[in-house]
């Protein structure tokens, strides 16, 4: 049997004593391009910041490969949602994707050669090697999701993790995204990402967690993505499109 | 007059002059480095609150050790400067206070009972010549030579523990979950950005009060605000200007008798940021009227 790329056991999470993830479980494989889909509330932001450490679970536990999450922080890269920052922040695009190496190249040390290419190949993998010396601020929302994705792919990792990385992006971004995640998983990377558009899913990722405070279901995307499955997972309010056409769930 | 004073100024006759010029200068550069990532992570108001807060620390101080000695009533300042973070961070922490509300009863707490305090020395025998009320709006001249090399030496290792540490920091102030999941201590990370920045305080309210401490510690980031557009520029800029703003208010204060160096200081700061805020070449009021892309796309709001 393989060891899964990440595996969550009986995670529960909670803001003020008042629990966000609830006993949440799941298994991914290494080398999928994993959605994660649920309402508004539903602790997918919570969980995905538990995920990369940067919140601390009251229960339960999140193994990489089999160790612990906190032990292997470097395996793993945060693009975090694009509204977590202050975009009139004094910072270049070119600075933003530099930060993706500060973890290798620690306190004081000078970017060596190595740091300068992985910079390089990042920035001109989602095509803003010529954003480089523009402020944050001055970016389209598009280019700023894509100057994040950079710094990601400057940092490397195993599994990248990643909050809503379409939201508010127009669709060429989005398409050169998703092609950057598609190579990701290619080369045996697992990708987790925080998803909005249900119309998108079945095309985007191969594995799907339906996540409301609870786990709904998880697995493989074609299993998972069902009728049934959306209704528990929104509550009945909720309109899917599928290749038939549209059809409404519920009755709102 | 005005002018035999300049001249006095800059023959620097006295030694106190010098003092009192390198000790606002130090106080410019210091806060300029710390109020830069202090006003980039939302903390303006914290520097206010812990300026304040020193108050009370200098009084209790001064009423156990009897006599106005500079090192216990620092010592003094530090403490309370470092109750009172600590005191927001506790306030803050549960859902009904908000940090800015925290902020406030923190601050006008200890500057109560700051003034209470004061109030008891002035009153009592040896209170009366104790001078203290010159930690309220800063008085640089009175700044001997000894205390500004301690000074100056605290100052320089904040500095370059700052420097060594800009990476964190930066990572801090402007994306805290990328931070974390990099695997930095943030939360350590901000007690220490409090520390220094009660050392700051502490080490500056001799020269510019414990009322105005704040201003240098937000007036010449924001400046630089105006004038840069990468943080290390940002910070050059707030911390030539903090230490320029120094110079000028010593020399200011030395010139016309009886202004504080502390508001000297921080008026000079402030003529600074109103030049920035309309001439800045980054966001100035100048630019934004008279680029026709910005006129419009204020119009299409």
């Amino acid at each position: 049997m393989t060891v899964s790329a990440m595996e969550v056991k009986g995670l529960t999470l909670s803001y003020d004593d008042t629990a966000v993830v609830e006993e949440v479980s799941f298994a991914i494989q290494p080398g999928q391009l994993v959605g994660v889909v649920g309402p508004n509330g539903a602790g997918k932001s919570t969980l995905i910041k538990a995920i990369v450490g940067a919140m601390k679970p009251d229960a339960g536990s999140i193994l990489l490969s089999g160790d612990p999450a906190a032990d292997k922080l470097s395996a793993l890269t945060y693009v975090p949602q694009r509204g977590a920052v202050d975009w009139d922040f004094p910072i270049t695009a070119g600075e933003v994707v530099r930060q993706g190496r500060f973890q290798s190249v620690g306190l004081l040390r000078r970017f060596a050669a190595e740091d300068r290419d992985a910079v390089a190949t990042a920035m001109k993998s989602v095509a803003i090697t010529d954003l480089a010396d523009r402020q944050i601020g001055a970016l389209s929302g598009g280019q700023q999701q894509r100057v994040f994705l950079a710094r990601a792919l400057a940092q490397g990792g195993d599994i990248f993790v990643m909050d809503e990385p379409f939201a508010g992006v127009d669709a060429a971004t989005e398409s050169a995204i998703v092609d950057v995640l598609r190579a990701l998983r290619d080369e045996g990377k697992t990708v987790i990402v925080v998803h909005h558009d249900l119309a998108t899913v079945c095309d985007y990722f191969d594995h799907l967690i339906l996540l409301n405070r609870k786990i709904i279901a998880s697995g493989p995307t074609r299993e998972v993505f069902t009728a049934e499955n959306l209704r528990q997972t929104y509550g009945g309010q909720v309109a899917i499109f599928t290749d038939d056409g549209a059809e409404a769930i519920g009755a709102g | 007059m005005y002018l035999q004073r300049a001249q006095e100024f800059f023959a620097f006759q006295y030694d106190f002059v010098a003092h009192a010029l390198g000790a606002s200068v130090l106080v410019g550069v210091v806060c300029g480095l710390v109020g830069s990532f202090l006003v980039l992570r939302g903390f303006s108001l914290m520097g206010d609150a812990i300026g304040h807060a020193t108050l009370p620390g200098v009084a209790a101080a001064f009423l156990v050790v009897g006599h106005q000695h500079p090192a216990a009533l620092l010592t003094g300042a530090l403490v309370s400067a470092v109750i009172a973070a600590f005191t927001v961070g506790v306030f803050s922490r549960g859902p009904r206070v908000r940090s800015d509300a925290a902020i406030g009863i923190v601050l006008s707490v200890f500057f109560g009972i700051g003034i209470v305090l004061l109030a008891f020395i002035q009153t009592s025998a040896t209170g009366m010549q104790a001078g203290l009320t010159q930690f309220l709006f800063g008085n640089a001249a009175a700044i001997t030579g000894p205390q500004l090399q301690v000074l100056a030496v605290i100052g320089v290792v904040l500095c370059v523990l700052i420097g060594l540490h800009y990476r964190p920091l930066a990572l801090l102030v402007f994306d805290e979950g990328f931070a974390r999941s990099v695997g930095i201590k943030t939360t350590r990370l901000e007690v220490g950005l409090l520390a220094a920045l009660s050392v700051a305080v502490v080490i500056s309210i001799q020269a510019v009060g414990v009322i105005l401490v704040a201003a240098m510690l937000i007036i010449p980031p924001s400046t630089g605000r105006f004038l840069a557009g990468r943080l290390p520029g940002v910070i050059a800029w707030s911390m030539s200007l903090g230490g320029l703003s120094g110079a000028l208010g010593a020399f200011i204060s030395y010139v016309f008798e009886g202004v504080a160096t502390g508001p000297a200081m921080v008026l000079v700061a402030t003529a600074f940021f109103g030049l920035a805020l309309v001439f800045g070449p980054r966001g100035g009021l100048v630019w934004q009227v008279r680029l026709p892309g910005a006129r419009r796309s204020r119009e299409a709001l």
